[in-house]
């Protein structure tokens, strides 16, 4: 099985200490600097003293409950969250799950499990940043394949060809014009609704475009870029 | 000869909480010295020392710490707010002793060197509802003290009001000093929202505060009554007289149960603490005296593991009926009791189990289909 470092690129994060005053501020900080890292103790969590920071560790303690509102939760979720709690409870899980926090220190904490945390939490949050972007990559195509399909149909209705020829005219319009597939069938679905409102609604080609679409349950609007 | 067992006790005089910490204190060292009664023949004594931690977590550790180190006690007997336990839980660990908790909490928690001796969650709040509901409605207000214990009892009963097809008009957290005057806005948006019953978890000296306010703004318990875990005779005793009436509190034990009883021991007890607010945490600190005391007898020495080993599934009759310590969790069998305010402090009971009620600390068995 191939070993990957996963402790390399710790150092180079910043992380921020949420954490108030004390023994076990002190133990994880005395921690975070064998581990080479470089951190800033915040108390209480405020957004303003956490905008540069990669990786929050934060104390769910009762302070924590009163100041993290919706907006400081919003913005903590951009962040890599190790949550310390101090209790099993249902509400400070659930205050943990909403600030999708990636991995838990038990108060009181150790030194023996700062590492792992931190480790888990910044792999978490990559799997998760990847799986984000390919999910975006996926709508995207998504969209595209509905778009091509719309302006071939509405090629098919309006010209009478078959659907191979459709998507030819498409494509060697992109390839004239060195844009892609996408563009090109936009650009048809804006003329496509230009001529639609400017022959108005009774226009034999935009009703029978409609009652296709309807029947094969297209969208109607599109995008215009 | 007697082997002298010396035990710590930590319960604070002052801060917020003082007011039933207190009891407990006074609860522990008259256990205490009925229990040497009993132990004396048996060659062994309890000797008890005390530390005020005043209401402060770190004190909690720092005391514990050194009861066990300095006075080498096996066992302490204390705390009252889960962050006390909290501070305490660790260095009761680290040292392998034990601790006997002796207050009702919010539960989802385990520690193997914890004997839990109040109710949890599924104890108290389950029949709360269930009795408020029916005789009240289901429309409630919730107002609570600023930390865990509130936010996790208001969850359940959020679920429980959502469950039962009941609106929540409003929910409100208080610091635990909290004076009148922050208890006004509460309490007039109360009389507003109009809800059938209002769930308070104001713990401590505020509780007096509300319950005040709130007679004071001419709010009726007769139509909208306050429930609640907490209120105890301890805080009925804090407060005004005119305050006091007609409100609900669910706990295993009022001490009418001790006053009216028909056994000569607990006549005993009663006519010896005429002038204490005695309540379910202070009848829990004296019960678990009692169980160590049957634990030192039974066990081979007074060892944590070899205590241990006899405290799962000891039984005991407290003032309250007969408790048993859970095997599998370390939290006992107590009984779920409705009270009702009286304005001479005391509770008129108006609903009990008629047996204990098995603990369940992660609320393991709860749905609200089940009830």
């Amino acid at each position: 099985m191939e070993q990957r470092d996963v402790v390399a690129g710790l150092r180079q994060m910043q992380v921020g200490l949420c954490h108030p005053l004390g023994a076990e501020c002190r133990l994880i900080s005395q921690q975070l600097e064998r581990l080479g890292m470089t951190y800033q103790q915040v108390w209480p969590p405020v957004m303003s003293d956490l905008l540069g920071v990669d990786l929050v560790v934060l104390a769910l303690v009762p302070e924590a409950f009163i100041k993290i509102d919706k907006a400081l939760l919003q913005a903590l979720k951009n962040k890599i969250v190790v949550s310390v709690l101090q209790f099993e409870s249902p509400t400070v899980l659930d205050l943990a799950c909403q600030l999708n926090s990636s991995s838990l220190l038990f108060s009181p904490v150790k030194p023996f499990g700062v590492l792992s945390a931190i480790v888990l939490a910044v792999n978490q949050h990559k799997v998760r940043e990847d799986l984000i972007k390919r999910i975006n990559k996926l709508e995207g195509r998504i969209e595209s394949v509905r778009i091509i399909e719309q302006a071939k149909r509405f090629l098919m209705d309006t010209s009478g060809i078959c659907d191979a020829d459709a998507f030819k005219i498409i494509r060697n319009r992109s390839m004239d014009k060195r844009c892609s597939v996408e563009d090109v069938a936009h650009s048809i679905i804006t003329a496509k609704d230009a001529l639609e409102s400017a022959l108005g609604e009774s226009s034999p080609v935009s009703s029978s475009h409609k009652s296709e679409a309807k029947s094969k349950g297209l969208g109607s609007v599109v995008r215009i870029k | 000869m007697k082997t002298v067992i010396p035990v710590g006790v930590l319960f604070s005089q002052t801060g917020a909480t003082s007011v039933i910490e207190k009891t407990q204190l006074h609860a522990t060292l008259l256990a205490i010295d009925a229990a040497n009664h009993l132990l004396s023949t048996h060659g062994l004594a309890i000797e008890p020392f005390y530390m005020d931690p005043q209401s402060d977590p770190f004190l909690f550790s720092s005391m514990s710490e050194k009861l066990i180190t300095e006075q080498r006690v096996s066992v302490i007997f204390g705390c009252y707010t889960s962050i006390s336990r909290k501070s305490v839980v660790p260095v009761i660990e680290k040292h392998n002793k034990l601790l006997f908790y002796p207050t009702l909490y919010e539960g989802f928690e385990f520690s193997p060197n914890v004997i839990y001796t109040g109710a949890c969650p599924n104890q108290n709040i389950i029949i709360l509802a269930e009795f408020m509901f029916s005789m009240f409605g289901k429309n409630c207000y919730l107002v609570g003290s600023d930390y865990v214990y509130p936010y996790e009892s208001n969850r359940i009963m959020k679920d429980m009001v959502n469950g039962f097809g009941g609106k929540i008009l409003g929910e409100h957290y208080l610091s635990l000093e909290a004076s009148h005057a922050e208890f006004r806005p509460v309490v007039d948006d109360i009389a507003a929202c109009k809800p059938d019953f209002i769930f308070s978890t104001v713990v401590g000296s505020s509780t007096a505060a509300l319950y005040e306010t709130y007679s004071q703004a001419g709010l009726q318990p007769i139509t909208t009554p306050i429930a609640s875990l907490t209120t105890s005779e301890a805080e009925l005793a804090s407060m005004q007289p005119f305050a006091r009436a007609d409100h609900f509190t669910a706990a295993p034990f009022f001490a009418s149960l001790l006053k009216h009883s028909p056994i000569p021991t607990w006549q005993q007890l009663a006519s010896q603490t005429r002038e204490v607010p005695v309540n379910q945490c202070w009848e829990s600190a004296y019960f678990q005296v009692m169980l160590f005391a049957k634990a030192l007898i039974e066990s081979e020495d007074s060892q944590t593991d070899s205590l241990l080993k006899v405290l799962r599934g000891m039984e005991v009759e407290a003032p309250q009926g007969r408790v048993r310590i859970d095997p599998d969790n370390n939290h006992c069998w107590v009984y779920s009791r409705i009270g009702k305010s009286r304005a001479d402090g005391d509770f008129e009971i108006v609903k009990e189990s008629k047996r204990t009620v098995r603990p369940d600390p992660y609320l393991m068995s709860y749905a609200i289909s089940a009830l």
